[in-house]
Formats: structure tokens, C-alpha cells, sequence
């Protein structure tokens, strides 16, 4: 059941919605205040940008150091290839995102706001450089509009603190973090477009309303954007504890046997499809369960599709979009890559499959930010669904490519 | 570094990513004990790289904003072999450094004898006061026969009487 | 009999330390220009500075031990322990003292880096710099053999090839295989200037 909240309004043919019919249909935005974030903090809104950490408290965290001069930016830079749910929020809606963005300014005493947009987004920034020119004068001149570097990390919170204080999205594990200090050394709120929107209506409706589009303990609704063997491919807003069952059906049902659905985007991981189905789709039961629902990605892989393969190309993207600042990451990744991507076309060599799960092993925690992690638990997640596919082509002596 | 159950879970965006993660990590370039020592490594383009996965399929709206493979050849070399020959090299290198090690510590035993030996041959406070030319062997040569080709034990029995004799500013109580 | 063993040791003993430590400072050196060949990849280099600065410091604690309980010396323990404290050639031992000192610095932080962190660990390594020279001077100080000439050569040895890989060191720059890699990605991810 399709649960409508984000994406309540005029039908997505209708492109973005205007500030005018905007304000008609929600109202003006409310001002932020702490009593906001406490709202928050019983609304159970968990942040979208993939680490599905509550919002409140990083809010909290951010005011608590505010002396006036903290700094918000929302995150729009989606640079997960299978994500493609913000750019289309954006699009669509943004006016909930630039409300979320004020709102939560006015809560953290922000005094810069800044919408960091992939530059490749054309669509989202469009709708948003327009959506801008619509506001009122006086919120215009808070917010600054950035393009982000289309590259997989610009989305990091360090690497956009660091783009914006020094032109170069490079991440950083180091501390500080940017909520203790960011940009330009001030506290620094890097949230998620998605997870602004949801704030912005949290301030009109409260944290009961979003408690009850969920379903059972789950709270609020989802983005999710659905892609591989379904009929209908495209990004879905459902109600936050769906099962994967019933999001596929909305997205038009497998075309296809189904083999494996990966989950949360390159940094998600694969599950086998007879155990998918039932999967409860709940950001903050996931995260509690030590898992994550990561930006929203459910991408169905079927049985024409070979997992290796995709799974190689994967990681080799992963490979490439490091960010080369440390030995572990960079060439641990594009070893694991090279082996991967041996073993799919399969030509592997004996030591390949071994030196997989070694190497997997070794690189996990030793690099200077968590962008190897992500690509280790990934390629963890296909060795351990995928083993028989891995095991076979391993031991083939195909053809070999001229 | 820890590594946090979350990674562990086939289903995890590392944890933690984008918020207050308050560990430090130590940054280090080549960390010793990492152990995969940048190697060198072949990729070979996909035999069937031409076709399209299906898995990302046309009508989605989901588009690569660069496909992982199309331009980027990150391959190299095509030597099959490479790994076997790689992991010998390596074990031969340890090979290398444990006998080294074990050598190297033999002979700083032997130095200390050896070394003892000479400079025990060396009356000290002689060989400072003639020492003023670089010629080992002049000196003890001298010495020698001064005491008349001495033996060793007479050598050795006059250091401390000689030491004291002389006072060239070389302390009694001798140094090494 | 037994004392002048005791004083033949610990001028053996610190002849070959001097030696030992010489070739420690330079594989720390190559380490850090990241030398290799085929049949010498890089853990080599390092593992045997390690190797051999462990085994140094074991030749060190022997020329220490046998000068303090040499009667003839009359240190004493506190001497090797307090800088320019012993009675004998003060000055010249309380350098060796003070390179000493150093040195365990050094031995404990490589021992504990992983509890110190990176940083901490590689401020402190410095101090080799310090050390390994003051060492030297110590031994010509206190140095009985110092005008020998196969202490002189020895000394000769070391120094030169400290020397020699010190100024490689600052003459090469140090090359670093991600250089070109980073260089592309912020090129990548950075600002265009243009809007």
C-alpha cells in the first residue's frame, strides 16, 4: 500500500511544484526552533543519506556548539549510480527540501545555508535554482546553491565540508567532525534532501502524524528507488516497515525470475531472493539489527543477469572512485577489484578466491575513511551469497579473451 | 581499528558514515602491518563487456554516470602467472630477512670478540700517544717488538701498568 | 683477568652498537625513500631495521651493563642513567647517556605504536637524528680505540653511509605511487573555477 507523503500533491507528470502551490497545499513553513528538534527526536525520523543516524540528535549535536554562526547544507549530491531518489525529490518537491533546509537552520542558529546539488543533476538543479527565485526575498539571501563533483564520495560529510571550505570533495576520516567543526571551523549540519523534506512537514503536522504512516514501530515514509528485472522501474515512496514483497509489486513485479536483490546501493549488500521477499523495509529496525537500509536502493538481479559480473563491475566502480589518499583503499580496492573481475570472466587464478577473502579482511578498518569498508562489506555480502556462483567460477578454465 | 558488527552485516552501509563517529584513526600511508604491499595487478576487460547487463536495463531510469568499465582500462599487464610468482617472491624475501637477521646477530657476536681481541692487542695508553698517526699496525707493531714479540698474555698483563705509566691524559680506570 | 674482560667487552660491545645503529639509521633512511627491487620489496628494508635496531639495542645494554660493573670504571648505575653524573671523562659519557635516553624513547613508542597512534609515534622516531650522532661523538669522547685506525676506519664506515643515504634522502624526492592517483581524483572533484 502506497502511503503518500513526500510525494502528496500534483502527479509527478506535473514537474516541480510551484512555491504558490506549495504554500496553498502545506501552508508557509513554521520557524525552527529547539522545540523542533525535540519533535524530531519523538518523530523517529532517522537521517536518508544512507547511515540512517536520528535526525534530532544530529541536529541537537549541531545546535549544542551553535553560537550563532553554525552552518547547514543540505546534501543533494546522490552519487550512488542505483540512487536516483533525491535528484527526483528535488525535482518534484523543492520547496520541501529548501523549507527543511531553512527549518533546520533557524533551529541550529545556522548562519549559512547552503544546497550542495549534483552537478550532474540537471533536472533537480533546475528545479531548484527556480524554486529559489520563488522564495521570498529575505530567504533567498540565507541560501547559496553548490554543485557537487559527480563522484561517488562528494557526498560524504567531510569530503562536501571540504569542497566547500577548499574546493576539493576529498573525504576525511580525521576528526574533527563537521558538526564539532566544518566549514570554515564553525559547527556544520550535512543532512540528507530526503531527510530535510521529511522535516519539513514533521514541523507542520508533528511527530505523531510521521509515527503513523508507518507501519507497526516503523514511523514515517520512505524513498526508495527500484531498478533491475522489475516492470516498473523508477523511485517509490512507501510507508517505512514495508516488506520488499510489496514494494516490488508496486513497482510493477519482477519481469523474471528474481536470483538476488541488492540492498541499499553499492555500499548495501545482496540477499538471496527467497529470503528478500519478507524483508521489513524499516531504516531504524535495520540499523538496530545492525544493518542499513542505506540511501534506498532494492535493485533485483535475475537469473539471465550474471551476479559476478554485476558484482565486478561494481566493485571495479567502487575501485575507481577511490579517492587515492591511502595505500589500503587504493590498492586494496583494485586488487580486490582485478581478482573479482578475474573470477566473473572466469579466468581467475587459483590464488584468486583465496586471496579474496583474506584481502577483504585486511582492508576492512585500515583506510583513511570508510569508503573501502563500504566496498568490503559489499563484495562480503556477494562471496557469502553468491559462494556457489564464486566457487564454480573460480575452478573454470574457460576460454580465454584474446 | 575496530571494526564495528555493522560492517560485518552483508546488509550495512558502513556504520556511522556520515555522522559523529568519535574513533581515531590512525592514517597511515603504507601501514607495516598491512600486508597486501601494493601489488601489481591484471585486469582483463570482460569477454562479453559489449552487452548491456540486464540488470541495468533500458527502460529503468536508473543510468550510470560512467559505466566501471567502458573507457576506464584499469588493466595492465596480462601475466598469468603473476600471483604464484608473487608469493614465492615474497616468502623468498622473508627467507631473506630471517637470515639476515640471524647473520647479522652472529656477527655482532663475533664483533665483540673480535673487536675485544684487537683492541685488548692495543695497549690503550700507548696507542693514544701514538696514535697521533693512523697506523694500527705500526703501533702495536712497535710495541711488539719492543716487548720483544711478546706473547699475548704479556701483552695483556701490561695494560694496567702501562696505562698508569703513561699520562697522556688517557684516565687510569681506561675506557672502551 | 676478569675486569679487563669486562672493559674489552664493553668497548667491543659499543664498537659494534655503533656499527649496528649505523646500519639501523640507514635502512630507516631507505625505508623512507621507499626503495625496492624484485629480489628486495619493501617490508625488507623495514623489517630488517627493525630486526637489527632490536638487536642493537641488545648489544647496547651489554656495553652499558659491562662498563657499569666494571670495578675499574667506578660508575655505577645511577651514571648511566643521570647525563654528566660519573666522575669519568663526565662530559663524553653523559653523551652517551643522553643517546641512550633517547633511545628508549624510541624503542618504547615503536613497540606501543599502535596504542600511541601515528603521529606521536613519528615525532618521537625523530629524535634518531639526535641520537645516533650524539652516540657518535660519545664515542669518540670516551673512545679509548678512537684514534685506531681500525676505529677510525670503522667510524669512517659508518658515518659515511649514514651520510650518504641522509643526503639521498633530501636529494630524492620520496616517491609516492598514489601521487599521480590523487592528483587526478581532486582534479576530478574539485571546483570548476568557470560557473
Amino acid at each position: 500500500m502506497t502511503t503518500l507523503s513526500l510525494f502528496s500533491g500534483p502527479p509527478p507528470a506535473a514537474g516541480a511544484e510551484s512555491f504558490r502551490d506549495h504554500t496553498q497545499r502545506l501552508g508557509h513553513r513554521p520557524r525552527g526552533d529547539r522545540a523542533l528538534i525535540d519533535t524530531l527526536d519523538r518523530s523517529g525520523l532517522v537521517g536518508r543519506g544512507g547511515a540512517s543516524f536520528p535526525v534530532g540528535v544530529k541536529w541537537r549535536s549541531v545546535q549544542s556548539r551553535s553560537r550563532g554562526a553554525a552552518v547547514v547544507i543540505a546534501n543533494g549530491a546522490e552519487g550512488e549510480p542505483l540512487s536516483r531518489k533525491d535528484r527526483t525529490l528535488m525535482a518534484l518537491r523543492p520547496h520541501l527540501v529548501i523549507d527543511g533546509a531553512l527549518l533546520a537552520a533557524d533551529a541550529v542558529r545556522a548562519s549559512r545555508t547552503l544546497l550542495y546539488i549534483g552537478e550532474a543533476h540537471g533536472a533537480a538543479a533546475a528545479a531548484i535554482s527556480r524554486a529559489l527565485a520563488e522564495r521570498p526575498p529575505a530567504e533567498l539571501a540565507r541560501l547559496t546553491l553548490l554543485g557537487a563533483p559527480p563522484s561517488y564520495v562528494a557526498g560524504e560529510e567531510t569530503a562536501v565540508v571540504n569542497f566547500v571550505n577548499s574546493g576539493v570533495a576529498a573525504p576525511q576520516a580525521t576528526p574533527p567532525r563537521p558538526f564539532e567543526r566544518g566549514v570554515d571551523g564553525r559547527p556544520t549540519l550535512v543532512q540528507n534532501v530526503e531527510s530535510l523534506a521529511h522535516a519539513a512537514l514533521i514541523a507542520r503536522y508533528g511527530d505523531a502524524w510521521f509515527q503513523s504512516l508507518g507501519r507497526h514501530r516503523a514511523a514515517g515514509t520512505i524513498l526508495l528507488t527500484v531498478s533491475g528485472a522489475v516492470a516498473k522501474p523508477g523511485v517509490i515512496e512507501v510507508a517505512s516497515g514495508c516488506s520488499v514483497d510489496e514494494v516490488l509489486a508496486l513497482a510493477g513485479g519482477v519481469s523474471g525470475k528474481a536470483r538476488a536483490v541488492l540492498l541499499g546501493g553499492y555500499f548495501g549488500g545482496w540477499i538471496r531472493a527467497d529470503q528478500a521477499g519478507s524483508m521489513v523495509l524499516d531504516p531504524s529496525g535495520l540499523r538496530a539489527a545492525g544493518g542499513s537500509l542505506g540511501c534506498g536502493v532494492v535493485s533485483v538481479l535475475d537469473e539471465t543477469a550474471d551476479p559476478l559480473d554485476v558484482s565486478a563491475r561494481i566493485l571495479q566502480h567502487l575501485a575507481n572512485e577511490s579517492a587515492a589518499q591511502c595505500g589500503p583503499c587504493f590498492f586494496g580496492l583494485r586488487s580486490l577489484s582485478a581478482a573479482t573481475t578475474r573470477i566473473a570472466a572466469r579466468q581467475a587464478d587459483n590464488g584468486d578466491l583465496p586471496q579474496l577473502h583474506r584481502w577483504t579482511a585486511m582492508v576492512k578498518g585500515r583506510g583513511a575513511c570508510r569508503h573501502p569498508d563500504g566496498a568490503v562489506a559489499f563484495l562480503q555480502s556477494a562471496l557469502n551469497v553468491f559462494e556457489p556462483e564464486f566457487v564454480a567460477a573460480a575452478g573454470a578454465r574457460g576460454r580465454r579473451a584474446s | 581499528m575496530c571494526s564495528r558488527g555493522r560492517s560485518e552485516n552483508p546488509f550495512g552501509a558502513p556504520g556511522g558514515n556520515r555522522t559523529p563517529d568519535l574513533d581515531v584513526r590512525t592514517v597511515l600511508l603504507y601501514p607495516l602491518s598491512y600486508e597486501g604491499d601494493d601489488p601489481e595487478f591484471t585486469v582483463r576487460t570482460l569477454p562479453h563487456r559489449a552487452r548491456p547487463a540486464r540488470y541495468f536495463s533500458a527502460n529503468s531510469h536508473v543510468s550510470h554516470s560512467k559505466g566501471p568499465v567502458e573507457g576506464t582500462r584499469v588493466g595492465m599487464m596480462e601475466n598469468e602467472n603473476m600471483t604464484d610468482r608473487r608469493i614465492e617472491a615474497r616468502e623468498a624475501a622473508t627467507r631473506l630477512l630471517n637470515r639476515l637477521t640471524a647473520g647479522l646477530a652472529f656477527g655482532a657476536i663475533a664483533g665483540v670478540g673480535i673487536l675485544g681481541t684487537v683492541s685488548a692487542n692495543m695497549i690503550p695508553g700507548t696507542a693514544t700517544t701514538s696514535g697521533t698517526t693512523a697506523s694500527t699496525s705500526t703501533s702495536s707493531g712497535s710495541i711488539a717488538s719492543t716487548s720483544t714479540g711478546a706473547t699475548s698474555t704479556g701483552v695483556q698483563a701490561s695494560p694496567t701498568p702501562v696505562s698508569s705509566a703513561s699520562s697522556s691524559g688517557v684516565a687510569v680506570s681506561g675506557g672502551s | 683477568m676478569n675486569n679487563t674482560i669486562l672493559w674489552y667487552t664493553t668497548r667491543g660491545a659499543g664498537t659494534v652498537s655503533l656499527v649496528l645503529f649505523s646500519a639501523v639509521v640507514v635502512l630507516g633512511v631507505l625505508s623512507s625513500l621507499r626503495f625496492e627491487v624484485p629480489s628486495w620489496p619493501r617490508f625488507l628494508t623495514t623489517g630488517l631495521h627493525r630486526n637489527l635496531a632490536l638487536t642493537a639495542v641488545v648489544f647496547l645494554a651489554l656495553h652499558i651493563v659491562t662498563a657499569v660493573v666494571d670495578p675499574f670504571t667506578h660508575l655505577g648505575w645511577l651514571a648511566a642513567v643521570i647525563p654528566f653524573s660519573s666522575y669519568y671523562r663526565t662530559f663524553w659519557l653523559g653523551l652517551g647517556v643522553i643517546a641512550f635516553e633517547l633511545l628508549i624513547a624510541i624503542t618504547v613508542t615503536s613497540l606501543v605504536r599502535g596504542l600511541i597512534g601515528h603521529s606521536a609515534w613519528r615525532a618521537i622516531h625523530w629524535l634518531s637524528y639526535a641520537s645516533w650522532p650524539i652516540a657518535v661523538v660519545h664515542g669518540f669522547g670516551t673512545g679509548t680505540d678512537t684514534l685506531s685506525g681500525w676505529m677510525l676506519a670503522i667510524d669512517v664506515v659508518c658515518i659515511s653511509a649514514v651520510v650518504v643515504s641522509v643526503g639521498a634522502r633530501l636529494l630524492l624526492r620520496s616517491p609516492d605511487p598514489l601521487a599521480a592517483d590523487r592528483a587526478r581524483f581532486r582534479e576530478r572533484v574539485s571546483r570548476k573555477v568557470v560557473k
